[in-house]
């Protein structure tokens, strides 16, 4: 492979890292970390909005933000670890 | 009782065969002893990986901590998947290091790095020091706990805790001692599944006691306000403490020695890639699974209060028993006649989650002490056959003491070795996170010195050490409760690590020198 199209790749494989990294920190922020703040419930409220769809608000973000988290995890496995591997 | 009694004696019979088979295979060197000859394939490196990080304090805990605290807790296991990411970005790099040039422990690799720097190899052995022995001692007590919950009847419960100690204690050193890492990786993947296997049949089993999954989300939605909000029910798990655990905490547990040991051990970078993929699939939908069951304990045997403090419901008795009540209650109910041996495999699977992180800790243990400070201070010239039988016998011998101090502290309540070791496991992974920036320093950036790694380290075990209980000050309250503590720690440690850095570069790093004056400088030609 000529050493341009090597350096190519490698920066496609990158960028593409950076990317997944960027989104699980973004995952993490939202998940367990300050994103809480947009869906907890208001305690001072008399009747917190504690459910939402019939199940509870945090439960729901909690499943969203791991499958989130997962899929990027999969994205990875598929992509930049595979490549990273081919590459020695 | 006597289909759970039945269970577990076969059980551990297993072990001890696996014990032998593991002896059978070995050779007398260390790298086989401690790394399995670096041959684990990938049911080997997942199972023994998630059952190291897989204590009894995992699976009794962390749903007792849902039933206390509610939902704020789940967020826990959202620090999953990344640090199924850091097994194989770390893993991989480190494998590779291990594997070129023989190294058996996490301060092989640092120290040798850092010139072979005496100082760094014993804070690092430090680190793991520090994680590995509460641990230790806390799985044994673990056993104990068990065999009393589980086979205790009236009057004979202090009897079964020494009898459960000393039998779990007794057969994890024996297959540790006789088959090295390959015995402890194989009794990891027996144990791993069925700790795995238990958690999600006591969801289902949950689950469907509760009216199936609508019925369980109309009872857990009905839950008190606090129970369903963070900081949770006693007010510990604001968001910026979750996000910091969940950045650092996973990572943390990663280079604890038993962990690290597990990554040298592997047979390629492909096992651990695909390790890696299993673990970010299996072990937080695993957590989030035992958890959902502390939720569901919380709406079918709501806390009361006792003394004007919140406690567990009277049946339950603590809020670590939730977890077995509800195995008790339900799985016979799902299974029928089946569910009582399905009920006593998962018993074995709780017992089996103390076993799996007590013997890697134990073997990494041994290999820490022999390699890190046997090898390189006490007797230099060492064979490595006696390197062998010395790690053998750390084994024994730190088993014993921490089997002593156990059932003397179970006999005395007032005995207070046993509680400052407890105090000590809640910031175990904190003591182990201060690896991390010397690790990331060796595996990537490669800019630190060896005074610069050392006084880190040390900078970051002290800050930890303050917010013990140990140490008790209003301040250190403060920000433990928004902050994870190892995360405090390790700021500390990097901005030691760094200025230690600039003030003692490692050589050939450091300033560039001044220009010389004119005087020595060569004529200019013609």
């Amino acid at each position: 492979m000529p050493e341009n199209a090597t350096c190519c790749r490698m920066r496609g494989m990158t960028r593409r890292g950076l990317i997944l990294t960027a989104a699980m920190v973004v995952a993490i922020a939202m998940g367990p970390g300050v994103g809480l703040y947009l869906v907890n419930p208001d305690l001072d409220d008399p009747e917190p909005a504690v459910a939402a769809l019939g199940a509870p608000v945090l439960l729901l973000w909690a499943l969203g933000w791991l499958a989130v988290q997962l899929t990027i995890v999969v994205i990875a496995y598929r992509t930049v670890w595979t490549d990273e591997e081919s590459d020695g | 009782m006597t289909v759970q009694l039945v269970t577990l004696v076969t059980y551990l019979v297993v072990l001890v065969g696996i014990g032998v088979a593991g002896f059978r295979r070995s050779k007398l060197t260390e790298e086989d002893y401690y790394l399995a000859g670096r041959s684990q394939g990938l049911a080997a490196t997942a199972l023994t990986i998630m059952a190291t990080m897989f204590s009894a304090a995992a699976i009794l805990g962390l749903p007792g901590a849902a039933y206390k605290d509610g939902v704020a807790f789940l967020f826990f296991a959202l620090n999953l998947p990344l640090t199924g990411c850091v097994v194989y970005v770390l893993g991989s790099k480190i494998r590779k290091l291990g594997a070129e040039r023989g190294y058996v422990t996490p301060a092989d690799l640092v120290a040798d790095h850092y010139g072979g720097s005496h100082f760094v190899r014993l804070m690092v052995a430090l680190c793991g020091f520090l994680f590995v022995v509460p641990y230790i001692v806390m799985q044994i007590k673990g056993g104990g706990y068990l065999a009393k919950t589980v086979f205790a009847t009236d009057g004979n419960a202090e009897d079964i805790f020494d009898t459960g100690a000393m039998l779990m204690t007794a057969v994890t050193v024996g297959y540790v001692l006789l088959g090295g890492m390959r015995s402890v990786a194989w009794s990891d993947v027996i144990q791993g599944t069925l700790m795995i296997l238990g958690i999600f049949v006591t969801c289902v089993a949950t689950v469907s006691a509760m009216g199936g999954i609508s019925g369980y989300l109309e009872k857990v939605s009905a839950l008190p306000a606090e129970a369903l909000s963070v900081p949770g029910v006693s007010n510990s798990y604001p968001p910026f403490k979750l996000m910091t655990l969940a950045l650092f905490a996973g990572a943390a547990s990663l280079v604890q020695p038993g962990q690290w040991i597990r990554f040298y051990a592997a047979r390629s970078r492909a096992t651990l890639r695909r390790s890696a993929l299993v673990f970010s699939l299996v072990l937080p939908l695993a957590l989030m699974a035992s958890m959902l069951v502390g939720l569901g304990g919380r709406a079918l045997y709501p806390p009361q209060v006792v003394d004007g403090e919140l406690a567990a419901h009277a049946a339950i008795g603590s809020n670590d028993r939730v977890v077995l009540q509800l195995m008790e209650d339900h799985i016979p109910e799902l299974l029928g006649g089946f569910g009582v041996v399905v009920l006593s495999l998962i018993t074995v699977g709780v017992v089996a989650a103390t076993m799996s992180t007590a013997d890697s800790n134990l073997h990494a243990l041994a290999a820490v002490i022999t390699r890190d400070v046997y090898d390189r201070f006490v007797r230099p010239q060492a064979s490595e056959r006696e390197r062998a039988w010395v790690g053998r016998a750390v084994i024994v011998v730190v088993a014993l003491l921490a089997l002593w101090l156990v059932r003397h502290g179970n006999a005395d309540p007032d005995f207070k070795p046993v509680k400052m070791i407890a105090d000590l496991m809640f910031v175990a992974m904190a003591f182990s996170a201060q690896l991390l920036p010397a690790t990331v320093d060796v595996l990537w950036l490669k800019r630190g010195s060896a005074a610069g790694a050392a006084w880190g380290m040390a900078a970051g075990l002290a800050t930890v050490f303050c917010f013990t209980p140990f140490v008790a000050w209003d301040g250190g309250r403060d920000i433990s409760r928004n902050l994870d503590v190892g995360f405090v720690g390790m700021v500390i440690n990097v901005a030691v690590f760094v200025a230690v850095t600039r003030l003692r570069p490692a050589p050939g790093r450091g300033p560039a020198p001044p220009p010389a004056p004119p005087s020595s400088r060569q004529p200019p030609q013609g």
